[in-house]
């Protein structure tokens, strides 16, 4: 992934900016959906074959779907027990910021190359798991003193990755293709299309706990701690080290 | 202008960046109210057999009753005497040399140091009895010498990798117990039904003591050692089948954390943690 990032901005360096071009001289307002969310950009240009894309997406609650056919045991310790299905609802979660580069290799045409980064909180898919058993409204799974269990039967956690950050802030690199411009010079409203693919590396589940004293903090769950559902969950986890990030976006051209 | 968008690119990356406030400066605790007047009285003779001081305030009598009536518990520091004894708890007040022990009565000795002192004690309604006893006074100087309310306690079973835990309000040792049971791990106990810990006190004169809600009372002798207390229980009284171990503990916003752990079997080691407040 850096290397591929390191040989697209040595590409961007080498393209001129273009003779007579300004840069920053025009500002455009976008706004985007797709699978990173809906999304608010502002554009500007750098010369005729770069723009420079600075924004803000989430995706609180879209596109849900529920697992209804994941085991967890009837008491959270005794893995070898009894076991309840219960059903697990899982949505886009992801809350983050963007800086990208469109770099367009024609100092007119619309297709680019993307690079650049999603920045902002790990988490990019939530999941809500309801029905658990009474036991877990008092007992659960304790990570570092930090004690994750339901309330009034209902658990929240989130499948989060940090990319090249840190859980705290995570940098997830970009690199995709795309179509359009989002700064055109001739025209008040563009479109753009973008595809590609954010690099945040294999997620983990993670949960908000509570400490001994009433600290609360997110932790991260081995998945091995939930019986049966783990292999799935770890299956579809490998799945997601590259997030597929496809979203089209409409901008107006501010000045 | 490029100033202007490159404020307002700018403005935009910050958001949403977690700026985590970890606060983990440890509180002190004020010294108890009654930390000069805390110690242990054993009498030389006569049907009282201890007095333990907290330096919060709260006091445990243990009185022969031949082993008639109340809980009926073996002498824990009286050599050689086999009849029961009667446990009794609440609050003192001081006065000089007077201690005011609430239902109880009254005691009059010299608290100024550890040693052998006359003892003057009044239990209500009856008439004082002075004898020779002899009084250790509190050490003093570690946090953990008071007496404390738990706000709550935390069981943990440890298998392999994971943890399991259960919190509850509070501690009654049946829901710890079927905590365990649930997980497959019965435990050999007999519980009181409702049984719940009222306060919890460790004096620098080396007692422990549970108050139970019900006005039983469980003591024992420890002593600290860094952040380790070890205990011998002198009862039963709380169920379980155990009279000796150990406890680690540390401080925590204010808090105490007993950790009291135990292996249950080849696989499995289980914890009980109590979160403390302190009683001042």
């Amino acid at each position: 992934m850096k290397r591929i990032l390191s040989l697209t901005l040595a590409l961007a360096l080498t393209l001129p900016f273009g003779a007579g071009a300004q840069s920053f001289n025009h500002l455009s307002l976008g706004l985007g959906a797709g699978t990173d969310g809906l999304g608010l950009e502002l554009a500007s240009p750098i010369g005729s074959h770069l723009e420079l894309r600075a924004g803000y997406g989430m995706a609180l609650g879209l596109l849900g779907y529920t697992f209804k056919d994941l085991s967890i045991p009837e008491h959270p310790g005794s893995a070898s027990g009894s076991s309840v299905k219960v059903p697990i609802t899982a949505k886009l979660g992801m809350s983050d910021a963007r800086l990208l580069l469109n770099i367009y290799p024609s100092g007119t045409g619309g297709f680019h190359f993307t690079v650049g980064a999603y920045m902002g909180a790990q988490r990019f898919a939530r999941a809500t798991a309801t029905g658990l058993p009474n036991d877990y409204n008092t007992a659960g799974i304790e990570v570092d003193d930090y004690l994750v269990k339901a309330d009034g039967g209902v658990l929240d956690a989130y499948l989060g990755a940090p990319g090249l950050g840190a859980p705290a802030f995570a940098v997830k690199p970009y690199v995709g293709v795309g179509f359009g411009r989002a700064v055109d010079p001739d025209k008040r409203v563009s479109f753009v299309f973008d595809l590609g693919a954010q690099y945040q590396g294999k997620p983990g589940i993670w949960a908000s706990g509570e400490g001994l004293t009433g600290r609360v903090k997110d932790v991260q769950i081995a998945p091995e701690s939930l019986g049966d559902a783990s292999a799935t969950i770890d299956k579809y986890a490998g799945y997601l080290t590259f997030w597929p990030t496809l979203n089209f976006h409409l901008y107006v051209k501010l000045f | 202008m490029k100033k202007t968008i490159f404020a307002a690119l700018a403005a935009l990356l910050p958001l949403f960046i977690s700026c985590g406030n970890q606060n983990n400066t440890e509180e002190g605790f004020e010294e108890p109210r009654f930390v000069q007047s805390a110690g242990q009285l054993i009498p030389a003779s006569g049907t009282l057999q201890s007095v333990d001081l907290s330096e919060s305030g709260i006091f445990v009598v243990g009185e022969t009753t031949g082993g008639g009536g109340g809980q009926t518990l073996k002498a824990r520091t009286k050599a050689g005497d086999g009849s029961g004894t009667k446990y009794t708890s609440g609050e003192y007040e001081v006065n000089g040399n007077v201690y005011t022990l609430k239902g109880w009565g009254t005691l009059e000795f010299s608290n100024t140091a550890s040693g052998d002192v006359e003892l003057t004690y009044t239990p209500s309604g009856k008439s004082a009895v002075t004898v020779n006893a002899r009084f250790t006074k509190s050490t003093a100087g570690s946090d953990i010498y008071r007496s404390w309310r738990v706000d709550k306690t935390r069981v943990t079973l440890v298998q392999g990798a994971t943890t399991y835990a259960a919190e509850f309000s509070g501690c009654d040792f049946n829901e710890v117990a079927d905590f365990f049971e649930d997980n497959g791990h019965a435990l050999s106990d007999d519980i009181p039904s409702g049984r719940r810990i009222s306060t919890l006190s460790i004096t620098g004169a080396g007692a422990l003591f549970f108050v139970y809600n019900d006005g039983a009372v469980d003591v024992g002798s420890c002593t600290v050692s860094g952040n380790v207390l070890n205990y011998v229980w002198a009862d039963s009284s709380m169920g379980y089948s155990f009279e000796t171990g150990r406890v680690s503990f540390s401080f925590q916003d204010g808090k105490c954390i007993f950790v009291i752990e135990a292996k249950l079997d080849g696989n499995t080691t289980a914890s009980v943690k109590l979160v403390l407040d302190d009683i001042d």
